[in-house]
């Protein structure tokens, strides 16, 4: 090997396409004449962005976020059955292996519709930071994969190519067909997964040392439950039954979202300055939305609608 | 080794881009969205992931305040926001220079470190990217850029020269030297000259 090729294999763990979505809403603020060419820092909320280590409050920018709705336990489902809760759970705090089960429960038997590639997935969603909120956006994706449509409060409808990086839903969809349904088999493909989903991780890049491999599962799933088009009801079972099993995750019963809705917080706890909590409806469990609680303030963002359409623009 | 680049929309080259900003300016998002993720890569690996998003942010923010500058004649924009991010990492000297020295100290990169498992951690201390590292860390300014254009920026000796601003003569035999320099430093793993010349 020569140095050429020594200096090419130096860093190469680096991704091949980092997220660049802090520097598209940069870029955007410019271009929409919202920011002073000088200093840009001050525009936008990039700090906590990239401390989540979330692309989805950057979603409200436009062009290259592949947001897409989240279709999963959307019935009424009924609870049915007490949940035999299963495992070594004893050392957990009871109230997470219980709950999730239940989600587990109703999502597996939850039907998911069958939905044609020629068709759109919608969702409408908030963002909430500590030094004011970012625009509501609706945001359609083709499900194929090949164009998306984004409306922002307030202005037109824009349909656009979609963005082919790890947004896209049709790559989403085709992660989601190819994960485990094993819960322990899930949780352990989340956890190792290699080093390019980083970003998913709650905590970024900036998790306590030991806590990766759970950040990045706690991540990756709640991802996956806002962003996947379609997934199917024994997977969606699985992720909740994933998340149960996550160290120093727990549950906040009553918990309120970004928009004032109570729901069954689901709160990862790192030890950190930083919580992070999915809501979960209280009936169905479906997902409202996130929040990342800390000293700094509260950073939340809510899916007020969602679902499936013929056209960008449709609202089901 | 990288994903081949998104090709350009209905074979709209840069150049295209850019002019029908000109009028139209959101159409510039669709360059930021062609070349920012392998910017960033690229100022990630000379600067770690912390200054990263500030450089690249403000390249294409100084790239659209210049758009009425660029030269139509180029169809690849490559070249243009490579240069004006080398301009901007230039302030971050210490700091890449640091992260050589740092990796070549103790073995631990710090610029992949967020990136890696632990296993990874333990295989990265070998001697050889100890060694290489502290020859990058040694290497001019000018022959740094020049190297690190052509290998990591995966940008031709050409397009490294209207980067720099310099004739693509000048871009070559920095890179020689640069290479000659790595060679010393690495001791032996190249027979001499053996390669000399096989890449460019």
């Amino acid at each position: 090997m020569n140095e050429l090729e020594l200096v090419g294999r130096l860093r190469d763990e680096v991704p091949q396409r980092p997220d660049v979505r802090a520097e598209e809403q940069r870029l955007l603020a410019v271009i929409r004449g919202g920011a002073p060419s000088g200093r840009l820092a001050a525009v936008r909320p990039a700090r906590s962005v990239r401390h989540l280590g979330w692309g989805l409050a950057l979603a409200g920018a436009g062009l290259a976020a592949g947001t897409v709705a989240v279709l999963q336990a959307g019935g009424t489902g009924e609870p049915g059955n007490r949940p035999a809760v299963a495992g070594p759970q004893a050392a957990r705090p009871r109230g997470a292996a219980v709950v999730l089960e239940k989600a587990a429960l109703i999502a597996a038997s939850t039907q998911v519709p069958a939905i044609r590639p020629d068709q759109w997935v919608y969702q409408k969603e908030t963002q909430h930071f500590p030094d004011g909120d970012l625009p509501t956006f609706e945001h359609w994706s083709r499900v194929d994969g090949k164009q998306d449509a984004i409306r922002e409060e307030g202005r037109e409808l824009k349909v656009g190519k979609a963005e082919q990086g790890p947004m896209n839903p049709a790559k989403t969809q085709r992660d989601i067909d190819a994960l485990p349904t094993d819960p322990d088999d899930l949780l352990a493909h989340f956890r190792g997964e290699a080093g390019a989903d980083a970003w998913k991780a709650v905590c970024g890049l900036e998790c306590p040392p030991g806590t990766e491999a759970d950040a990045k599962a706690f991540g990756k799933i709640g991802w996956y439950l806002k962003y996947a088009p379609i997934i199917p009801p024994e997977k969606t079972a699985a992720m909740y039954r994933a998340l149960a099993k996550i160290p120093r995750v727990a549950i906040e019963e009553n918990t309120m979202d970004g928009d004032g809705r109570r729901g069954i917080g689901v709160v990862l706890d790192l030890g950190t300055s930083e919580k992070t909590y999915y809501i979960l409806d209280s009936g169905d469990y479906h997902y409202l939305g996130m929040k990342a609680v800390s000293g700094d303030g509260t950073i939340a963002m809510s899916v007020l609608n969602s679902g499936v359409v013929d056209k960008p623009g449709q609202v089901p | 080794m990288t994903p081949p680049r998104p090709a350009a929309p209905d074979g709209i080259d840069d150049a295209a881009v850019i002019a029908r900003s000109r009028h139209d300016p959101e159409q510039f998002a669709a360059l930021f969205a062609r070349h920012a993720p392998a910017i960033k890569r690229y100022v990630i690996r000379r600067l770690g992931q912390d200054p990263a998003e500030d450089i690249v942010a403000e390249t294409f923010t100084l790239a659209f305040q210049r758009r009425d500058s660029y030269d139509p004649a180029y169809g690849d924009a490559r070249p243009w926001l490579y240069g004006i991010t080398t301009n901007l990492m230039r302030r971050h000297r210490r700091q890449e220079i640091g992260m050589y020295r740092a990796l070549s100290r103790t073995g631990v990169d710090p610029v992949v470190e967020p990136f890696t498992n632990e296993v990874h951690r333990r295989l990265a201390a070998d001697g050889e990217r100890r060694r290489l590292a502290a020859a990058l860390a040694g290497l001019s300014r000018p022959h740094r850029d020049a190297l690190l254009l052509v290998t990591w920026g995966e940008l031709s000796y050409e397009q490294a020269a209207l980067a720099l601003g310099v004739p693509s003569g000048t871009v070559r035999s920095r890179v020689s030297r640069a290479r000659a320099k790595l060679r010393r430093v690495l001791g032996g793993i190249d027979q001499a000259g053996e390669n000399e010349g096989k890449i460019g």
